[in-house]
C-alpha cells in the first residue's frame, strides 16, 4: 500500500451541493492496480482532479481495499474505487461527490467511455434482469452526445470508477474479491440496495478505459459471479424460482453461443455451477452476514422483465429469419445480428415487424415439424432410423462392409457418413440426430430461402412466403411424400449456399474467408444428401454472375461446387456419370393443376410486367425452377433418383424465388401504367395462392413425410434369438419398401434387410453374385410349386418374409410348408421354420452377427457367411459359392477395410472440418452488454478472481 | 433483351418438361401373376390325408419318379410336422414305404425333389383293400362326387391343411334330393397343419348319391372321401371340374359301377358318354344332363360288355367319379382329366393282390404303349403292347414288392388300374399324367 496523497486538500472547487455539510466531503481514492501495473497516468489524472481527494492509496486488489476500508485508517466520507487502467476526467470526482451529496446516493458510478475511441460510450450503468444479466440499452459504438447526461438510479454501475460512502463500505464489507469485474460491481450495488443505499450514475463524471473483448457478461466467471450474487442477495422465496430458471437458461444460451462461434458455451455453464459449488460455503457465509432492510422488491424496481439473454436470442432468431434489414454496405452475411442484439433485446422488441415475421416463421416450422419433434421420424421410404451405433456406421462408411442387402465392398452413400457423424456428435443418439437433421434442415432451409430472398432485395412478406414455399411447396412435399428423406435433409444447405453467393463483398478478409467457408459448408451439406446438388452452387453462381455482371458470384459458386466434391468421397470415386445420372428409381414431379396454374400465372405475369428487383427475382427463380422442373420430370430421359430429386429441390427453390418476386412486384411499380399494375396484381394474387397452398401440409406435422410404414419390424427384435438379427425379405409395391429395392423379371420389387430397417441399409450396393443368386431363387419361387421356400431362403439368412402390399411373389408363398405366418401384424409376415443363420460353421454351429462382422465359437473348420463372397473377409477368406467363407480358428469374422476408401473417408472428414472451421471465421463475437476490462473489483474473464 | 432471353429459355424448359410423359409404373399387376396352378408342372409335394393303420389293416406309401429324386415323407400330427423316412429313387424308380405310425389315420406329406413324380396310398388288410393317388394342393373348388350313405355304409370327408396358414373353406353338399342345407358347413376353418373329418353318414344319412363341393376361400386344403361298406372300403381324392373325363376302369368284371357326376355351375351341363371295349366295338354314345348346380348318376350296368372304359365330354366343366360294388367289394376312383403320352402309376405291387393296368386309347390311331415296373432298383424292362384306336387294353402288370409303374406311349391315352385280393375285394386306382 502506498499513500500518495494527504488529507485535507481542497483546491477550491465550489461545492454548491455541500450546503448540508459543514465542510467538503473527504474522499480517499483507492487505486486498484495489480502487481506489475504502474498506474502512472491514473495517478496523474487524479492529481488533475478539480475536486482534490484527501488521500490517494494504491492497492493491489479488492481484498486489500477491503482491509483498508475495514481498518478505517483514513478520515474519509467517501471512498473512490478507481481501476488502475481507468483514466478519470478532471471533473470526475467532483461530479460524483456532487451527485452523492445532492441526491443522497450511497454509490455513484462514472460514465465510462472507450479509451481508444473516446467518443464511444461503454457504460452508463443500467438495469439488469432478474438473473443479474446487465441491460444497458446502449447501441454498439454509440457516440456520447450527452444523451444520458442525467443523474439516475441504476441497478448497477461498473466498478471501474465508483464512489461509495464510507459508512456503507464499512457496513457491507466492500467488494467481493471472489467476483469478476461486472459481477463485483453488481454485487456491491445490490448489497447497497438491500441496506437502503441508493445507487446512481453521474454521467458528468467521465472516465476512459480500454475496451476488451474478454469483459463479457457471458464468460463462465461472470455467469458464476451472477449466480453467487443471486445466492448472496435474494430471499429464499426468490431463489426458489430464479435458481431453476437460471439453471435451465444456461444450456440454452450455451448452445446458442456455441452456434455463434463460442464453442465453450455449454462448458461455461457447467464451470459456473461447479465454481459455485466449490465456493458455496463462502457464499453462504456472505449471505448470513448480509443485512436486508428492503427485501427483493427494492431490487426488482431496477430490473427489466424476463431474461435479457432470451430476448437477445429471440432477437437474433428474428434477424436470422429475415426480419432484420440487410446491412448490405457492411457486406453482412448474418454477421451483424450479434451486434444488434443490444438494441434488439430491448423490452419492446417483441412488437417489431421483424420479430413478428421471425416468430411467424418459427411457428410455421414448429407446426410443420410438430409430429417429428414429438414422435420422431416416421419409418417410410428412405426415412429410416439411424444406425444403432454411430461409430460402427462410420467404420463401415470408411471402407468397411456395405450394410445393404447381402453386402459388398462398395462405398456407402455420403449421407450415411454425414448422419453417422451427426449422431456421433450427439453421443450416439440416433432418434435425436435424425429429428435434429430433419427439423434443422427444414429450419435452415426456410431461413436460408428467406435470407436468399433478402439478398435479392425483397421485403419481409416475400421472404416469409418464399421460406414457406421452399420447404412446404409441392416439389418438396412430393419428394417427402415418396419418403425420400435425404431430399428433406438436403433442404438446409442449398439456399444458404446461394445466399452466400449472392451476398455483397465483405469488407474484411476474414469475413470473406468465412463466407467462402459457409458457402462450401452449405453446399457440402446438401451434396452429402443429394450429391448432384454439388453442381447447384456453380449453376446459381453462373446465373447470378450474369445478372449482376460480376465474376464474384461465379467464383463463389465454383468454390461451393469444388468444396462439396471432396466430401462426397469415397462414394463419388465408385461412381461414373452414368450411375450418377441414372441410378435408382427416379421421381416424377406432376403438380396438380390447382397448384401449377397459379405458379405459372405468378411467374408469367411478373416476368412479363414486373420491374426492378422483384422482376429480377422472378426471372432468376423462374429460370432455375424451370431447369429443376425439367430435371424433376426426366425419368423417361433416363434420369435416376439423384437427378430427379435434385430437380425437385431446384424447382422448389426456384418457385420460392418466383413467388417472392411476384408478391413484391406491384410495390415496385410506383410510376407504372394501369395494365402493368393490374397484371402484376394478378401475379401477386397467384403467388399468394401458391404460398397459401403450403398450409395444407401443416396439419400432419411431419414435414411432408408419409405415415410410418415399418414400425412393424419390431417383431424382428422380439423374435430374434442370440444369433440374430436375422434377415428379412420384403416384397411389395416399390413405394412401400424401405430404401432401395431390386426387381424381378416381372417387375416385382423386393429387398433384403439385416434386422430392423436402418439408414445405412437404405442404399443397396451393386448386385454381386449372392444378389444374383437370390434373384434366381426368387424367380424360381415365383414360378410357383415350391412349397418349402423357407428352406431355400435360409441359405441367405432370411428368417422372415414380409409382404408390404400386393406382390406376385406373395402367390409363391401361399400356401407353403415351412414358413409360419405371424399373427397380429398389419403386413403378412412369414417366419422361416428352417434354420436361417447368417453365419454357421461347417458343423452347423451358428455364429452371431456383430457390428464389424460375426463372432462365434472358435475351433477348427470353416464358417460360411451369408454375405457376398469377398476375399477381404477373414481370417483366411475364401468363396463358398456366392457366399463368403472364413476360418473358424479365431472365433470371429472381420472384413478388412478397403484402404483407398478408408483414406478418402478421412480426407472427406478433414475437408468437412476445414469448411466448418472456415465458416466460423469472421463470425461475430457475442453480444456485449458491457465492455472493457478493469482491475477494479473482480478478476479477469479467465476466472482468476479480483486482484 | 436479357429478360426476353430469360423468358424464352424459361418457356422452352417448361414446355419440354411438360411434354415428357410420366414413367410407367414398373410394379406389375398382382392379378396377372402366376399361371393357373392346374396347368403348372408337378411341384413334387403330395398330400395324403388318409392312411389307415389298425389291427386289421396296414397302409403303404408308394412313390414313383420319372427322374432321379430324393424323397421325404413327413407326418402331420397335433399341428406339427414330424419327419418320416427320407431317401432317394432313381429315374423311373419308386419306393414303397409302410406307414409305421400309431394306430389310426395319419395324414402324411410326400415330397419329391425331382419331378415328374407321383405318390399314392394303398391300404390292405382283413377289412379292406383301398387306395388313392395322393393329390397336390390346388386352388379352386374341389369336387368329391360318388358318395353314398345308405344303410351300413359310412362316408367320411377328410380335409387336410398341411400348410402353415389356416384355411377357410365352404362345403356344399348335393344328393339325389338336391342341395343339402347345413349352415354349419358353409364356413369352415381348417387350422394349419391339421386335418378335419366330417362324417357325412351322420350329417346326411340314407343318401344313395352324395357329392361334396369344397370351396376354398383362404388357403388350400386337400380333400379325400373315404367310403366304407361292411366288407370293404374305398378312398378317392377331390378333383376340380373339367370338360372331359376318361375312366379306363369303368367296367371291371364282376362289379356294378356307377358314374357320379357333379356340377357346381348354375346352369345344367350336358354330358356325352362314349364307351370303349377291348374289341373296339362301336357302342352307342349317350347323353346325360347334370342339373345346375347338382349331381347326376349314370348306372353303367346297362353297358352290355363287362370290361370297358368310358369317356365323358361335357359342354361345361363338371366332375365325375367312379364307384363300384360287387360281392364284398366296394371301390371308387377319380377319373383321368387328361390324356397324356406318359403316366406314372404309383401303387400297383404294394399289397398282396392281383394288379391290372388298363389303358384307354380314345383316339383315332393305334398306339404302341410301353410299361415298366418301378421299384427301388429303378425301372424294370419295358413291356410293349398296342392299344388300338378306340379300345381298351388290360394287362396284368406287377408282382408284389413293386412300387408302381411307368407307362409311356407314342400317342396320348389314359391309364388306370385296379387290384383284387384273395377275398374278392377290389380297389380302383388312379394314375398321374406326366406333364413336362
Amino acid at each position: 500500500m502506498i499513500a500518495t496523497g494527504r488529507t485535507g486538500l481542497h483546491n477550491g472547487e465550489n461545492m454548491t451541493s455541500s450546503s448540508h455539510s459543514p465542510r467538503p466531503p473527504r474522499v480517499v481514492v483507492l487505486v486498484v492496480a495489480g502487481r506489475g501495473t504502474e498506474p502512472t497516468r491514473v495517478l496523474a489524472a487524479i492529481k488533475a482532479q478539480v475536486y482534490e481527494p484527501t488521500a490517494v492509496v494504491r492497492v493491489s486488489g479488492a481484498a486489500e481495499a477491503n482491509r483498508l476500508i475495514a481498518a478505517g485508517r483514513f478520515p474519509a466520507d467517501y471512498y473512490w474505487l478507481l481501476d488502475g487502467a481507468t483514466l478519470p476526467g478532471p471533473g470526475a470526482l467532483a461530479e460524483m461527490v456532487g451527485a452523492a451529496e445532492r441526491v443522497g446516493a450511497s454509490i455513484v458510478g462514472s460514465k465510462i467511455r472507450n479509451l481508444r475511441q473516446p467518443e464511444e460510450i461503454l457504460s452508463v450503468g443500467g438495469a439488469t434482469d432478474v438473473f443479474g444479466y446487465p441491460y444497458t440499452g446502449l447501441e454498439r459504438g454509440e457516440v456520447d452526445q450527452g444523451q444520458y447526461d442525467v443523474i439516475r438510479d441504476v441497478a448497477y454501475v461498473e466498478p471501474a470508477s465508483l464512489l461509495i460512502r464510507r459508512d456503507l463500505a464499512e457496513g457491507i464489507g466492500g467488494l467481493d474479491e471472489k467476483l469478476p469485474y461486472l459481477s463485483a460491481g453488481l454485487d456491491l450495488c445490490r448489497r447497497s440496495r438491500l441496506v437502503g443505499g441508493r445507487v446512481v450514475i453521474a454521467p458528468g463524471s467521465e472516465a476512459l478505459r480500454p475496451e476488451s473483448d474478454q469483459d463479457l457478461p457471458s464468460t463462465w466467471r461472470e455467469q458464476a459471479g451472477r449466480l453467487r450474487v443471486m445466492l448472496k442477495t435474494y430471499s429464499l422465496v426468490t431463489l426458489l424460482w430464479t435458481l431453476p430458471a437460471f439453471f435451465l437458461l444456461g444450456p440454452v444460451m450455451g448452445v446458442y453461443r456455441m452456434f455463434n462461434g463460442a464453442l465453450r458455451g455449454p462448458l461455461d455453464w457447467i464451470l459456473a455451477w461447479l465454481w459455485n459449488l466449490y465456493h458455496l460455503p463462502s457464499t453462504l457465509r456472505s449471505r448470513s452476514r448480509a443485512v436486508s432492510m428492503s427485501g427483493d422488491n427494492e431490487t426488482f424496481l431496477y430490473q427489466v422483465k424476463g431474461s435479457v439473454q432470451l430476448r437477445e436470442l429471440g432477437s437474433a432468431l428474428g434477424f436470422l429469419l429475415g426480419g432484420g434489414e440487410a446491412d448490405e454496405e457492411d457486406g453482412g452475411d448474418g454477421e451483424d445480428y450479434g451486434e444488434r442484439s443490444l438494441s434488439d433485446a430491448s423490452p419492446a422488441f417483441w412488437r417489431r415487424p421483424a420479430v413478428a415475421a421471425g416468430l411467424t416463421a418459427v411457428l410455421f416450422l414448429l407446426v410443420f415439424n410438430r409430429s417429428l419433434i414429438t414422435d420422431g421420424l416416421p419409418i417410410t421410404g428412405f426415412s429410416l432410423p439411424l444406425a444403432e451405433s454411430a461409430w460402427d456406421a462410420l467404420r463401415a462408411y470408411a471402407g468397411g462392409w456395405h450394410q445393404g442387402g447381402l453386402g459388398g465392398p462398395e462405398p456407402m452413400h455420403p449421407s450415411v457418413g454425414a448422419t453417422a457423424l451427426v449422431q456421433a456428435l450427439l453421443g450416439g443418439r440416433g432418434p435425436l440426430a435424425a429429428t435434429l437433421i430433419t427439423v434443422g434442415s427444414a429450419a435452415f432451409g426456410m431461413t436460408g430461402a428467406m435470407r436468399l430472398v433478402r439478398r435479392l432485395g425483397l421485403g419481409r412478406a416475400a421472404r416469409l412466403a418464399a421460406g414457406a414455399v421452399y420447404v412446404a411447396g409441392a416439389p418438396v412435399l412430393a419428394l417427402a411424400g415418396e419418403g425420400y428423406w435425404p431430399a428433406v435433409a438436403a433442404l438446409g444447405g442449398l439456399p444458404w449456399a446461394w445466399a452466400g453467393i449472392a451476398a455483397p463483398r465483405s469488407g474484411h478478409w476474414l469475413g470473406r474467408v468465412g463466407r467462402f467457408g459457409r458457402i462450401g459448408l452449405a453446399s457440402a451439406w446438401s451434396a452429402c444428401f443429394l450429391p448432384v446438388l454439388a453442381l447447384a452452387p456453380l449453376g446459381f453462381g453462373l446465373l447470378w454472375a450474369a445478372v449482376v455482371r460480376s465474376w464474384r458470384p461465379l467464383a463463389r459458386g465454383m468454390f461451393g461446387c469444388l468444396a462439396a466434391i471432396p466430401v462426397l468421397y469415397p462414394w463419388l470415386g465408385a461412381q461414373d456419370w452414368r450411375s450418377i445420372w441414372g441410378d435408382g428409381a427416379g421421381f416424377h414431379l406432376a403438380p396438380a393443376p390447382w397448384l401449377a396454374v397459379p405458379a405459372l400465372v405468378a411467374l408469367a405475369a411478373t416476368a412479363a410486367m414486373g420491374r426492378g428487383l422483384p422482376a429480377r427475382a422472378v426471372l432468376t427463380g423462374g429460370l432455375l425452377g424451370s431447369l429443376g422442373f425439367l430435371a424433376a420430370r426426366s425419368v423417361e430421359m433416363g434420369a435416376g433418383r439423384e437427378v430427379t430429386a435434385a430437380g425437385h429441390l431446384l424447382a422448389s427453390l426456384g418457385l420460392a424465388l418466383a413467388v417472392a418476386g411476384a408478391l413484391e412486384a406491384p410495390g415496385a411499380l410506383s410510376a407504372a401504367g394501369t395494365l402493368r399494375r393490374s397484371v402484376c396484381r394478378v401475379g401477386l394474387a397467384a403467388a399468394a395462392a401458391v404460398a397459401l397452398l403450403t398450409l395444407p401440409a401443416l396439419p400432419a406435422g411431419r414435414a411432408g413425410l408419409g405415415e410410418d410404414r415399418f414400425a412393424e419390424p419390431a417383431f424382428v427384435s422380439a423374435r430374434s434369438d442370440e444369433y440374430g438379427p436375422y434377415r428379412l425379405l420384403l416384397a411389395g409395391p416399390s413405394r412401400t419398401l424401405p430404401g432401395e429395392h431390386r426387381r424381378m423379371e416381372d417387375g416385382s420389387a423386393y429387398r433384403l434387410l439385416n434386422g430392423e430397417p436402418s439408414y445405412p441399409q437404405a442404399w443397396l450396393p451393386d448386385p454381386l453374385e449372392g444378389d444374383r443368386e437370390l434373384a434366381r431363387t426368387l424367380e424360381y419361387l415365383a414360378e410357383g410349386g415350391e412349397k418349402r421356400p423357407g428352406r431355400m431362403l435360409a441359405e441367405y439368412g432370411i428368417r422372415w418374409v414380409v409382404f408390404t402390399g400386393e406382390s406376385n411373389l406373395a402367390d409363391a408363398f401361399y400356401p407353403q410348408l415351412d414358413m409360419r405366418p405371424l399373427s397380429g401384424l398389419s403386413y403378412r409376415v412369414l417366419e422361416n421354420e428352417a434354420e436361417a443363420y447368417r453365419a454357421a460353421t461347417d458343423r452347423g454351429r451358428p455364429w452371431k452377427p456383430v457390428a464389424a462382422g460375426y463372432e462365434g465359437e472358435a475351433g477348427e473348420g470353416r464358417v460360411r457367411l451369408a454375405e457376398n463372397a469377398d476375399l477381404r473377409w477373414g481370417p483366411d477368406g475364401a468363396h463358398d459359392g456366392w457366399a463368403a467363407e472364413i476360418s473358424a480358428s479365431e472365433g470371429r469374422a472381420r472384413f478388412g477395410p478397403v484402404p483407398r476408401f478408408q483414406t478418402q473417408s478421412r480426407l472427406a472428414l478433414a475437408a468437412a472440418g476445414a469448411l466448418a472451421a472456415a465458416s466460423l471465421a469472421g463470425r461475430p463475437r457475442l453480444a456485449r452488454a458491457t465492455r472493457g476490462k478493469s482491475d477494479t473489483g473482480g478478476g479477469d474473464s479467465e476466472g482468476r478472481g479480483p486482484a | 433483351m436479357r429478360r426476353l432471353l430469360a423468358v424464352l429459355a424459361m418457356g422452352f424448359l417448361l414446355a419440354v418438361a411438360a411434354v415428357i410423359p410420366a414413367p410407367a409404373d414398373r410394379d406389375p399387376d398382382p392379378d396377372a401373376g402366376l399361371p393357373p396352378a392346374e396347368e403348372a408342372a408337378s411341384s413334387g409335394y403330395f398330400s395324403c390325408p388318409w392312411s389307415l393303420r389298425d389291427n386289421f389293416n396296414g397302409s403303404r406309401y408308394a412313390l414313383v419318379s420319372a427322374v432321379p429324386s430324393s424323397f421325404r415323407v413327413s407326418y402331420l400330427a397335433n399341428g406339427r410336422t414330424e419327419s418320416g423316412p427320407v431317401g432317394s429313387v432313381t429315374a423311373g424308380g419308386g419306393i414303397s414305404l409302410p406307414n409305421t405310425r400309431v394306430i389310426g389315420n395319419t395324414p402324411a406329406l410326400a415330397e419329391m425333389s425331382g419331378t415328374p413324380a407321383a405318390a399314392a396310398v394303398v391300404a390292405a388288410g382283413e377289412r379292406l383293400l383301398a387306395g388313392y393317388l395322393c393329390p397336390e394342393a390346388l386352388p379352386g373348388v374341389r369336387h368329391l362326387p360318388g358318395g353314398s350313405t345308405e344303410e351300413g355304409e359310412s362316408l367320411i370327408l377328410y380335409l387336410l391343411n398341411p400348410f402353415t396358414e389356416d384355411a377357410r373353406v365352404g362345403l356344399r353338399v348335393f344328393s339325389e334330393f338336391g342341395a343339402e342345407a347345413n349352415r354349419d358347413l358353409e364356413v369352415l376353418s381348417v387350422p394349419a397343419r391339421r386335418i378335419r373329418r366330417f362324417e357325412m353318414h351322420d350329417l346326411f344319412p340314407g343318401r344313395r348319391s352324395l357329392a361334396a363341393l369344397v370351396e376354398q376361400t383362404a388357403g388350400l386344403v386337400i380333400p379325400v372321401m373315404a367310403w366304407e361298406t361292411p366288407d370293404d372300403g374305398a378312398v378317392w381324392p377331390g378333383m376340380s371340374a373339367n370338360e372331359t373325363w376318361e375312366f379306363p376302369t369303368a367296367g371291371v368284371a364282376g362289379m356294378e359301377a356307377d358314374l357320379a357326376l357333379a356340377n357346381d355351375a348354375l346352369i345344367e351341363v350336358t354330358v356325352n358318354m362314349e364307351v370303349f371295349d377291348a374289341a373296339g366295338s362301336l357302342l352307342e354314345s349317350r347323353q346325360y344332363v347334370i342339373p345346375g348346380p347338382g349331381l347326376a348318376k349314370i348306372p353303367l350296368g346297362e353297358v352290355e360288355v363287362s370290361d370297358f372304359g368310358v369317356r365323358l365330354t361335357g359342354d361345361l366343366p363338371f366332375s365325375a367319379a367312379l364307384t363300384a360294388k360287387g360281392g364284398p367289394a366296394a371301390a371308387a376312383a377319380a377319373g383321368a382329366r387328361w390324356v397324356a403320352e406318359e403316366w406314372l402309376v404309383p401303387g400297383p405291387g404294394t399289397a398282396p393282390a392281383d394288379f391290372k393296368l388298363r389303358i384307354l386309347n380314345s383316339g383315332v390311331s393305334d398306339i404302341a404303349v410301353s410299361y415298366r415296373n418301378a421299384g427301388l432298383g429303378g425301372s424294370g424292362g419295358a413291356e410293349t403292347i398296342t392299344a388300338a384306336a378306340g379300345t381298351i387294353v388290360t394287362v396284368d402288370v406287377a408282382d408284389s414288392g413293386l412300387s408302381g409303374l411307368s407307362v409311356s406311349g407314342e400317342g396320348t391315352f389314359s391309364v388306370a388300374w385296379w387290384a383284387e385280393d384273395d377275398l374278392g375285394r377290389i380297389m380302383l386306382g388312379e394314375a398321374s399324367p406326366v406333364v413336362r
